[in-house]
C-alpha cells in the first residue's frame, strides 16, 4: 500500500478541497471567463509557499483549462531579493502576491497596476482596500485575514495572584506585577531577540500618544512636517522606556526569541505575551496545561480615557498584477485575480491561515471563541502596522534603538535622535514619501 | 600529465597540430575550472565593481553615481562599530581556535587509545551546518531554559548563569564562543597533518641530549608547524572578518547592535534597504580589508621566519 507522506496528505487534502469546493461554488458558473486565447505557464510570484496555497493552485487549474500555474514561493524575506533577480533575468512575472509590507515599494515603483476600477471591489472589507491605497490608486487587492498583535493573557497566571477581570491600563499592570514577580511570574514575555518583533510596540505606544492618529501622524513625519523627536513619537519610545526600567518584561527579554518567549509563556512563566493573532489557533491545536488563554487590547499608557487602545495589524496579502507582464496573459491575470480573491478561494486561504477574521465581508472562517472575540474588539480596534510606510531603514533603526532602551544603554531621547538622523539621512539622499 | 605532454611534444615535429595540441593541453586541462572561476568568481567580482558606483535599489533604473558610495562609507557611524567588533571577532576567534586547536591536536598525535574516535568526535562540529549549530547554541545559550546556566545554576555558580545573547556587553563572546567551537576541529586536523611531517628523529636526538618536552615543544615543534600555522591563521583570520551566518542567524547584529558585523551590515544594506550600490562598495571595501590583514599577517610571519 502506498504511504503518504504528511506533506503529501496534506498537498492532496488541501487541492482536493479546493476541487471539491469549486465545482459546487457558484463562482464556476458565474466566473466572467475572460481568459483570452491564453494556455500556458501562469506565474504567481508570492511571499506564500506552494504548499500552503496546494488547493488554490489546483482549483485555478481546473477553472482556468490550458492554465499550468507555476507557484514561485520566494518567502516574505526574501521576496525583494528573489523578484530583483527574476526580474533582471527577464522571468516571465503574472501575479504578484505581497506580504502588505511590500506593497509600497512596488506601488510607487511602478511594477504593479491599477486595480481601482474593478467591479467586485465591495466584496473586500474596507479597511483593507484604504491600506493597499497609495496616491490614491488601488494597486493591490487583500486576500487572507485580517489579523494583529493583541496583549495575550495566561488567566492561570492572574488566577494565581488572586486577580480578576482584566487590567486596563500600565498603572493596573504595574499594581499586579509585584504579585506575579513573587509567585516567580515575569508580568510579560517577549521575543525581543528577534529584532523584527519590536517596532510594534512603538505602533501601539504611538497610536494612543497620537490620540488615535497613528497612520496621519506617520505621514506628517515622513513628508518632514513633524520629527519622530517631538512629544508623540518620544512618548511611544518612552512608554517602552517604562516598561523595561520597572521590570515588566522577563530579564532575558532580549536574548528570547520567538519560541522561547511561547514557551515561557505557555509554562506560565509570564502573564503577558505580545504576540500575532495566529496563536490562537496553535493554542487550539496544541497541549497547553498551563496556559488559560486571552487577549486584551495594548494597556493605555495615557491618562485620557476616550483614547482607544489600538493594536497594530495587517489586512492580509496585497494581491496585484505586473506591471509588466505581457500583453496576451493581462486578461487572464484579470480572470485569475478575480477568482483567487473569490469568497470561495479566501475561504480557502482562511481556513490554511486559521484566520481569525477574513478580508472579505461575506467570509466568516470561525467559530473559535477567540477569534470571534478577535473579530469583536480586536479587529475593530486595529492600525496597519506603520513599518508599511515606513521606509525600511527606519524600521531597523527602530528595532535597534529599541533593543537599545531595553538593555538600557539609551534613553528614548537618544534613541528618538538616532532615528531621526537616519530619516534626516534619507531626506538629503533623495527620499520622498508618497501618501 | 606532465609526462604524457611531454611525450607529445617529443613525438611531434614542431607546427604539426600534435605539437600545438601538447603546447595547449596545459590550458585545456584547466578551463573547466577556469570556467567555473570566471562565471562564478569573477563575474561577480567584475559585477560587483560596476555595481558600487550605481545607485540601484532593483525597482528604479540604476544611475552612475561615481565614487559616491565610497564616500559614504566614511559618514555611516556603523561601519566602525561593525568593524571593530570584526577585529574583536577576530581576535578571540583566533586566539581561541589555533591555541585550542594546537592543543588537542598535540594531544592526539600521542600514541592514545581511542585517537580515531577523539579525532572523528572533535571534527564533527566542522561538518555541521551553521543554521543547526546556531538554532543550537541560541537555546544552550537561553539564559531561563538553557543547558549552560542550567549546569551553572546546578553547580552553585549562579553568578556565571548570564544573559549570553541579551547583555550587550558580552553578547559578541558568546558569538565568538560558537565560531570556536565550530571551527576548531579542522584547525586541529591541519596540525595534525603537519605534527606528523616531522621527523621523529629530531625528538629522538634532542631527548639524547637531554631536551624536556617543554623544551621540545618550543624548539622543535613550534618552529617546524610555522608553515602549517600560517595556514591557519590566514584562514581563521578570513573567516573572522567574513562572518555572517552566526551573528545574522542568533542575534541578528542585536542586542543594539552589539553584534554587528560588516557582513550583516552589508547584507542589511543591500537587501532589506535595497542600496544594491552601496551594499557592494562595502563589500569591496571589506575586500581590500581582508587582503590587507592577510598580507600583513603573512609578511609578519615570513620575517620571522628568517630571524
Amino acid at each position: 500500500m502506498k504511504q503518504f507522506s504528511r506533506r503529501s496528505f496534506l498537498k492532496t487534502s488541501a487541492s482536493a478541497a479546493g476541487a471539491a469546493l469549486l465545482s459546487a461554488s457558484p463562482f464556476a458558473l458565474n466566473v466572467i471567463r475572460a481568459q483570452g486565447d491564453y494556455q500556458g505557464k501562469f506565474v504567481i510570484m508570492s511571499a506564500g509557499n506552494a504548499e500552503q496555497n496546494a488547493g488554490l493552485i489546483e482549483g485555478i487549474q481546473t477553472q482556468f483549462p490550458g492554465i499550468e500555474v507555476e507557484w514561485r514561493g520566494l518567502t516574505s524575506e526574501r521576496y525583494a531579493e528573489l523578484f530583483t533577480a527574476s526580474e533582471v533575468a527577464g522571468d516571465q512575472i503574472d501575479i504578484m502576491d505581497l506580504n502588505g509590507q511590500d506593497l509600497r515599494r512596488y506601488a510607487v515603483g511602478g511594477r504593479m497596476k491599477d486595480l481601482s476600477s474593478l467591479s467586485y471591489l465591495d466584496r473586500f472589507r474596507p479597511v483593507g482596500l484604504e491600506t493597499y491605497t497609495v496616491g490614491g490608486t488601488l494597486w493591490a487587492l487583500p486576500n487572507g485575514g485580517i489579523s494583529g498583535f493583541p496583549f495575550f493573557v495566561n488567566r492561570k497566571a492572574l488566577d494565581t495572584i488572586g486577580f480578576e477581570g482584566d487590567p486596563e491600563s500600565y498603572q493596573d499592570l504595574l499594581d499586579i506585577a509585584p504579585d506575579l514577580k513573587a509567585a516567580g511570574i515575569a508580568p510579560f514575555v517577549h521575543g525581543g531577540q528577534n529584532i523584527y518583533l519590536w517596532p510594534i510596540w512603538q505602533f501601539w505606544g504611538y497610536a494612543q500618544s497620537s490620540g488615535n492618529n497613528a497612520v496621519e501622524g506617520t505621514y506628517s513625519v515622513l513628508t518632514g512636517d513633524t520629527k519622530f523627536t517631538d512629544p508623540e513619537h518620544l512618548a511611544g519610545l518612552e512608554y517602552l522606556y517604562r516598561y523595561a526600567q520597572d521590570g515588566m518584561f522577563i530579564d532575558s527579554v532580549n536574548s528570547m526569541d520567538t519560541d522561547a518567549a511561547q514557551l515561557a509563556f505557555t509554562e506560565g512563566k509570564g502573564a503577558f505575551w505580545y504576540h500575532h493573532s495566529s496563536f490562537v489557533g496553535t493554542y487550539r491545536t496544541g497541549e497547553y496545561p498551563n496556559l488559560d488563554l486571552s487577549f486584551i487590547q495594548p494597556l493605555r499608557s495615557v491618562e485620557d480615557t476616550s483614547i482607544m487602545r489600538q493594536l497594530p495589524g495587517g489586512t492580509g496579502a496585497a494581491v496585484g498584477i505586473y506591471a509588466n507582464i505581457a500583453p496576451e496573459r493581462e486578461e487572464i491575470a484579470l480572470a485569475i485575480l478575480d477568482f483567487m480573491t473569490s469568497d470561495e478561494m479566501t475561504a480557502l486561504r482562511n481556513e490554511s491561515g486559521a484566520d481569525a477574521v477574513s478580508t472579505n465581508v461575506n467570509v466568516s472562517p470561525s467559530e473559535d471563541p477567540l477569534a470571534l472575540r478577535y473579530a469583536e474588539i480586536g479587529s475593530p480596534a486595529q492600525i496597519t502596522y506603520l513599518d508599511w510606510y515606513w521606509p525600511p531603514e527606519i524600521t531597523r533603526a527602530f528595532q535597534e534603538h529599541q533593543q537599545a532602551i531595553v538593555a538600557g544603554t539609551e534613553t528614548p531621547d537618544v534613541a528618538a535622535q538616532g532615528i531621526q538622523d537616519v530619516l534626516d539621512e534619507l531626506y538629503a539622499d533623495g527620499y520622498e514619501f508618497v501618501s | 600529465m606532465a609526462s604524457i605532454t611531454t611525450s607529445v611534444q617529443r613525438d611531434s615535429p614542431r607546427g604539426s597540430w600534435g605539437f600545438r595540441l601538447g603546447k595547449l593541453s596545459p590550458y585545456l586541462w584547466i578551463l573547466p575550472a577556469l570556467v567555473l572561476y570566471s562565471v562564478f568568481k569573477l563575474g561577480p567580482l567584475i559585477g560587483g565593481l560596476v555595481l558600487s558606483v550605481l545607485r540601484w535599489d532593483g525597482i528604479e533604473d540604476p544611475v552612475f553615481v561615481g565614487l559616491q558610495n565610497f564616500e559614504r562609507i566614511f559618514s555611516d557611524d556603523i561601519v566602525g562599530l561593525a568593524l571593530t567588533h570584526n577585529v574583536l571577532y577576530a581576535l578571540g576567534t583566533v586566539t581561541g581556535k589555533i591555541v585550542l586547536a594546537l592543543f588537542l591536536a598535540l594531544l592526539l598525535n600521542q600514541g592514545m587509545r581511542g585517537r580515531a574516535f577523539y579525532r572523528t568526535s572533535l571534527f564533527m562540529p566542522v561538518v555541521m551546518s551553521f543554521v543547526v549549530i546556531s538554532i543550537l547554541w541560541s537555546w544552550l545559550y537561553n539564559p531561563d531554559f538553557g543547558l549552560i546556566n542550567s549546569l551553572f545554576k546546578s553547580l552553585g555558580l549562579d553568578f556565571l548563569a548570564l544573559n549570553w545573547l541579551g547583555d550587550t556587553d558580552i553578547a559578541l563572546g558568546a558569538l565568538i564562543i560558537v565560531d570556536i567551537w565550530k571551527w576548531y576541529g579542522f584547525h586541529m586536523v591541519i596540525f595534525l597533518a603537519g605534527l606528523q611531517t616531522i621527523p621523529v628523529e629530531l625528538y629522538e636526538a634532542a631527548r639524547i641530549d637531554g631536551a624536556s618536552n617543554r623544551q621540545q615543544l618550543r624548539y622543535i615543534t613550534l618552529p617546524l608547524l610555522k608553515p602549517v600555522m600560517v595556514v591557519n591563521v590566514t584562514l581563521s583570520l578570513a573567516g573572522a572578518f567574513n562572518v555572517f551566518d552566526i551573528p545574522f542567524i542568533m542575534t541578528q547584529g542585536g542586542p543594539a547592535n552589539a553584534t554587528m558585523v560588516m557582513a550583516v551590515h552589508i547584507y542589511l544594506r543591500g537587501f532589506k534597504f535595497y542600496r544594491f550600490g552601496y551594499s557592494a562598495a562595502l563589500n569591496y571595501v571589506l575586500l581590500v580589508i581582508v587582503t590587507l590583514v592577510s598580507a600583513l599577517q603573512l609578511r609578519l610571519m615570513s620575517s620571522n621566519d628568517g630571524d
